[in-house]
């Protein structure tokens, strides 16, 4: 399971990740994620200056077999976009934890990742 | 639609299986207060030959463009069709042609799909063709929700001179959107371009302009789209005749970012208003917020040429309410007749129809400005439709027309425009005519 999670990362249960540091969440899909797609051949721009609610469309990525939604695990305005991702969509399968990231979030409710899971937790609820 | 008899006893059968006892109890459901409680006043049985006699009598009341020429256009336009053609489409193979399933079975339908989409890119000179769509008008309205995806702007400029009905059509689509329609004057038979700087605005999602527009005249496509690309706001062009195609410069070249029209003239008849079949093509940057899918071609496993469906993953089977359109169906009868008649043409044909309606067009409107019975109120570039004002009784020009089997032109005065069109006729002319029946027409005109 070594590379299928990140210890210190939170997890949703729709399959994104949030990495917090000094307020800020990066979030990205998870490997079960963008297993389950497919190659990613698309993903939609995200703008910057974006404020969103936990739950809300950050981005939608399309596959060769699927379009999906991704959703923001945590509340906050969107400082920073991946412009590698953009470029070469493909990051999100080779590397989903490190350049397939997808938005830094500043967050304006730091609580909300109690409600995610820890990599354990995560691990156990997708069988990985 | 078929008609399926049922029994007594097979009604009772099927109840069974569905566990009611009775019809009541199958409909209990429907309220009392809605339900027809006398029988249907329907006339008495008619034996079959009868009922040939009647049938008969009704379809005996159509004309066809044998018996009638049409000097009507108006978005719907009368082509010859080869005989060839029409022997070719009698093939059954063809009339099952719906994209089933499992799309990639059927290699033929979607080659065929993909040699028109192939087509219609070579005459637009745009790179992505949706096929298929069903007619100019949904077309547009399809390009004009592609632009407001695209640009997350909320205000669509109309030329007035885009066909009425594709112009209802629009604002019908655009109504739930909530979408702010500005419509741009005309001036001399052209849209007026120094009314679209005022128009033209950082909320503008799409300019749409129609070239040949609803009177027939050429606009200026290129000062068109650049001026409009000044805002960061697509430029839509809409084609109602195709076959003008084959001698105007194409859509791709002057700077349109998506071009929406129907394929009417590409070998189908007029077919009483429908079936007709339309495309909508794009730029490739814009391939993600198209309506529908395409036909890709690519290699199999053991490296041979083969099609498949591509970009389908944005239909609403898959989508749902997030689809980019609720279109989910085509015209791929229609489309295999474009192809059969385009490839029929060849290059070297579509330019000369093209060209030979362009003159007839030119030559009739000389003849009757000549009669002096007509004046012309625009000065302005025309394909195969002009507009003209009649000196004369109108009814009367109708009734002459139609004593010599001909079908009267547009009287432009029943859509509602701005200025005074009662005594104003639009006239399509294509290769269907001769120049004696041309010479014919003028001398009846000018009686």
């Amino acid at each position: 399971m070594s590379n299928k999670v990140m210890e210190g990362f939170y997890y949703s249960k729709s399959d994104e990740w949030v990495k917090v540091e000094n307020g800020i969440g990066t979030v990205g899909i998870t490997f079960y994620a963008q297993d389950q797609l497919g190659d990613i051949v698309y993903a939609e721009e995200i703008k910057t200056g974006t404020h969103l609610s936990k739950g809300d469309t950050l981005t939608t990525v399309e596959s060769v077999k699927a379009v999906a939604e991704i959703f923001t695990p945590i509340s906050g305005e969107v400082i920073e976009v991946n412009g590698i991702v953009a470029n070469d969509p493909s990051q999100i399968n080779q590397d989903p934890y490190g350049n397939g990231w997808f938005a830094k979030i500043k967050m304006s409710n730091p609580e909300e990742t109690k409600e995610l899971m820890s990599a354990s937790d995560y691990s156990e609820y997708r069988k990985l | 639609m078929r008609y399926i008899p049922s029994t007594e006893e097979q009604q009772k059968e099927m109840l069974k299986e569905i566990g009611v006892s009775s019809f009541e109890e199958l409909i209990e459901s429907i309220p009392e207060k809605v339900r027809l409680k006398k029988k249907l006043e329907l006339p008495p049985a008619l034996t079959e030959y009868e009922l040939e006699d009647e049938i008969v009598g009704i379809a005996q009341k159509n004309a066809d463009f044998y018996k009638l020429k049409p000097l009507i256009g108006a978005g719907a336009y009368r082509h010859f069709i080869p005989e060839a053609e029409k022997a070719l489409m009698q093939r059954e193979e063809f009339w099952t042609c719906y994209t089933p399933y499992q799309p990639e079975l059927s290699q033929a339908t979607l080659q065929s799909i993909f040699e028109f989409q192939s087509y219609i890119s070579r005459l637009t000179k745009m790179p992505v063709v949706v096929p298929s769509i069903f007619d100019g008008a949904s077309a547009t309205a399809e390009a004009a929700l592609m632009a407001l995806r695209l640009t997350h702007k909320d205000k669509i400029i109309l030329s007035s001179l885009l066909h009425p009905h594709y112009q209802e059509t629009v604002k019908t689509y655009l109504e739930p959107h909530g979408i702010n329609i500005v419509e741009l004057p005309f001036q001399n038979g052209l849209t007026a371009l120094d009314q679209l700087k005022h128009s033209l605005d950082d909320n503008t999602a799409a300019v749409i302009v129609q070239s040949p527009n609803f009177f027939g005249g050429i606009e200026d496509i290129e000062t068109l789209s650049k001026l409009t690309h000044q805002k960061k706001t697509l430029f839509i062009q809409v084609i109602t005749e195709a076959m003008s195609l084959g001698i105007l410069k194409s859509p791709g070249n002057m700077g349109a970012d998506i071009v929406a029209g129907s394929s009417q003239s590409f070998g189908l008849d007029l077919n009483f208003g429908g079936p007709h079949n339309a495309f909508l093509a794009t730029k490739k940057e814009y391939i993600r917020q198209i309506p529908g899918r395409i036909i890709g071609e690519t290699n199999d496993k053991d490296g041979k040429r083969c099609f498949v469906m591509t970009f389908r993953a944005r239909e609403q089977d898959i989508r749902r309410e997030k689809a980019t359109s609720n279109m989910c169906t085509n015209h791929n009868l229609n489309v295999t007749a474009a192809n059969i008649y385009l490839s029929l043409l060849g290059t070297e044909g579509i330019y000369q129809y093209s060209l030979i309606n362009f003159k007839k067009a030119h030559y009739l409107e000389k003849q009757l400005l000549k009669s002096g019975r007509f004046t012309n109120p625009f000065q302005y570039p025309y394909y195969n439709e002009f507009l003209v004002n009649y000196q004369g009784d109108m009814e009367i020009l109708k009734k002459r027309l139609l004593e010599n089997n001909l079908i009267p032109p547009l009287e432009v005065g029943q859509f509602t425009l701005k200025e005074d069109f009662k005594k104003s006729l639009l006239f399509a002319v294509t290769e269907i005519f001769s120049r004696e029946e041309l010479d014919k027409i003028t001398a009846i005109l000018s009686r």
